[in-house]
């Protein structure tokens, strides 16, 4: 088997393919319906380059209690992988130590079909692949924790889980970096092959000052289930498109994410939901709340094929608007070309409930301490499905704090 | 001894003045009963004492201990010891009695450990299940399980005074009595014993709750007080006497009894 840290050829060569295309490729203008509303015109990929491959950075990863194996990347390449007993017969590795790792890679997002993927595929290097054998069960979660640093940085973190038939496993990504202007563009494969279950979540915690374009793809195997969950609180402009392929019969998925965006940050979120197979369930709750200047997007598409009768989709976005200044948009979309479905969308957007604030208030509990209960409520619902036990109490909290440090500027100001 | 004192208090909601001078005095462990016809601003005077928005305060005054409340926010109203059981008490999905009362004592400098135990021996005294007091507040509760939730909270707040708005409104006659004996039991305290406004339509709420004051309340003011006889001359006679000072085109800010369009999540529909 080759190094972990060395690509292997074929890798080199499509990275060199995919710094062709990117080469040929035109920008986003914005005036493509799946980057309206957002800042991709405003961003000038030719300012972030690649750190090099010495730029290390002395910060420690935030341990996930229990871990099965904790994966840390720094500035884009692996720092370490620690392993536990834990793991099973399950493996952690990069994609260039599998000898089939060309047919790994990309297998369930596709070829590069922007700039943004072209992007993705020419700098990928250090390529994490999960690998979970046929009918066994990694009971604790995975943690990855990427973090860079560099000014000017370019980095794409990539990660793949593929559970073999009836297998399942539980991953947790933390996606953290510091105040220097960079850029990060990752992608997450999600494979559950028949039977199998895959629970994927990460917390994007990026800097302010880092633009995020992230895509995750999941594809779902006969009578198997994926959880694909977003915790988006980071970046100046966080953009995630997620997409959800139910390809086997009877296989069900649910999208799932949390969002609080403040200041200027704008966070941007592309779905869909593909049911290409016959009685399959997907389930999509997006919650997220804005303040300060923020601004959310949210964009989410079923699209039932003619091939999957018995279809259940059901696609939710909910957005709380905390200040005058803070704009949520949503638009959902059904593409059916199916009679045997059931299917439902629904979105909002409002600000928190006068009269619930009044009652909490009645009760003696002052204005700042009522907006948090509310709003920690209005979160509990989507952060209580995430797959990751061990940190929906932080999750939680991010937002109470970020909230009572909202209000506390808003109140200076005043 | 404490004093909850109106004086009078005017005030409109949507530029319609439907407070036109209120006064009224109540002291610790006395009960006093407004009574009136429907539409008289009754549940009016209850929101603006304690401070619901959507109502202007256009005169008067209303002081708890000699504090001008007016000038006050709601949740400071209720520190200084005012408390409102609501006659629609509001849903609150994600939010938990035990995290709500917990807030409130964190903000009254209250010892926040012991509210637990409290919302349990309370809930016990009234007969609420305590698999309710975990559940999102008011969530799916039936009209008698939220006054029971709301007569919990005022035990667990003990608060100086109380409005209670129509307490009796989606009762049934257990619930009634457990809630009123509750409340009568608080006015009896030889600690602090509690003054109770208590805002109703009918006389039934008295089987308990023994009435110092009745009020007839009609067209923003107070037209007649008296003892509890006054109470007994109103089920016979009504408020035929009154009824043609309503005004039925007042505008209202009370809560809508069949709810708003809300979700699961509490948010109102506005479609994006």
């Amino acid at each position: 088997m080759p190094d972990a840290q060395t690509l292997a050829p074929w890798l080199e060569s499509a990275r060199s393919t995919a710094a062709a295309d990117l080469a040929n490729a035109e920008a986003p203008t914005g005036r493509e319906e799946v980057w309206r509303y957002t800042r991709i015109a405003d961003i000038d990929l030719a300012n972030y380059s690649v750190p090099d491959a010495d730029a290390g950075t002395s910060v420690d990863p935030i341990p996930l209690d229990g871990a099965a194996a904790t994966i840390v990347i720094r500035n884009g390449r692996i720092a370490s992988i620690d392993r536990t007993d834990a793991l099973g017969k399950a493996t952690v590795s990069t994609v260039s130590e599998h000898d089939d790792g060309q047919t790994i890679l990309n297998s369930v997002r596709g070829e590069a079909v922007d700039v943004v993927g072209h992007l993705h595929d020419a700098h990928a290097g250090d390529i994490i692949v999960i690998d979970v054998p046929r009918g066994h069960h990694v009971e604790a979660p995975i943690a990855i924790d990427v973090y860079s640093d560099v000014e000017g940085g370019l980095t794409c973190p990539h990660t793949i889980v593929r559970a073999a038939n009836g297998a399942s496993v539980t991953v947790f990504e933390r996606r953290r970096s510091g105040e220097a202007a960079q850029m990060v563009v990752p992608v997450v494969e999600l494979d559950a092959a028949a039977d199998a279950r895959v629970n994927y979540l990460v917390a994007q915690q990026l800097g302010l000052n880092t633009i995020s374009l992230e895509h995750q793809a999941a594809t779902v195997g006969q009578q198997a289930h994926a959880v694909c969950s977003t915790a988006a609180f980071g970046g100046s402009y966080a953009r995630v498109q997620a997409e959800m392929s139910l390809n086997g019969r009877g296989s069900s998925g649910d999208l799932l994410s949390a969002y609080f965006g403040d200041g200027e940050q704008m966070l941007d979120f592309r779905t869909f939901q593909h049911h290409n197979a016959p009685d399959t369930t997907s389930n999509l709750l997006f919650k997220g709340a804005v303040t300060g200047e923020a601004q959310s997007v949210y964009s989410g598409l079923i699209k039932v094929a003619e091939s999957a009768p018995g279809t259940n989709a059901f696609q939710t976005n909910r957005n709380l608007k905390l200040s005058e200044g803070a704009w949520a948009y949503s638009v959902p979309n059904l593409e059916i070309e199916q009679n045997q479905v059931s299917c439902s969308h629904a979105s909002t957007v409002g600000e928190i409930d006068e009269d619930q604030r009044y009652y909490l208030e009645s009760r003696g509990v002052p204005t700042t301490a009522a907006e948090q209960l509310l709003v920690s409520g209005f979160f509990a619902e989507v952060i209580g499905q995430f797959p990751v036990d061990g940190v929906k109490a932080e999750l939680q909290s991010y937002i109470d704090d970020a909230l009572a440090a909202d209000r506390a500027a808003q109140e200076a100001a005043a | 001894m404490s004093e909850l004192v109106v004086t009078d208090l005017h005030a409109t909601v949507g530029g319609k003045e439907i407070l036109k001078g209120v006064s009224l005095t109540i002291r610790s462990g006395e009960v006093h009963a407004v009574m009136g016809p429907n539409g008289s601003g009754k549940s009016t005077l209850s929101h603006v004492i304690t401070g619901k928005p959507g109502y202007t305060v256009t005169g008067g005054s209303v002081t708890l201990d000699g504090v001008e409340l007016l000038e006050l926010a709601a949740w400071e109203r209720a520190k200084a010891g005012l408390f409102l059981a609501m006659q629609y008490p509001t849903e609150v999905p994600g939010v938990s009695l035990e995290a709500m009362l917990t807030a409130s004592a964190v903000a009254a400098g209250r010892d926040a450990d012991v509210i637990k135990a409290s919302i349990a021996a309370e809930s016990e005294r009234i007969g609420f299940a305590t698999d309710l007091i975990t559940r999102p507040l008011n969530v799916d509760l039936s009209g008698g399980e939220k006054k029971r939730n709301e007569t919990v909270q005022l035990g667990v707040l003990e608060p100086k005074f109380a409005i209670l708005d129509e307490i009796d409104s989606g009762l049934d006659v257990d619930a009634m009595k457990a809630v009123t004996r509750r409340v009568e039991e608080a006015t009896n305290a030889d600690d602090k014993p509690l003054g109770v406004l208590a805002i109703t339509h009918y006389k039934r709420l008295f089987e308990e709750l023994e009435p110092d004051h009745v009020h007839v309340f009609a067209a923003g003011v107070i037209q007649k007080s008296g003892g509890r006889e006054l109470a007994d001359e109103l089920e016979e006679t009504g408020y035929a006497e009154w009824a043609h000072l309503v005004d039925h085109s007042a505008p209202t800010a009370f809560d809508n009894p069949f709810g708003d369009t809300t979700f699961a999540d509490g948010l109102n529909l506005h479609e994006g």
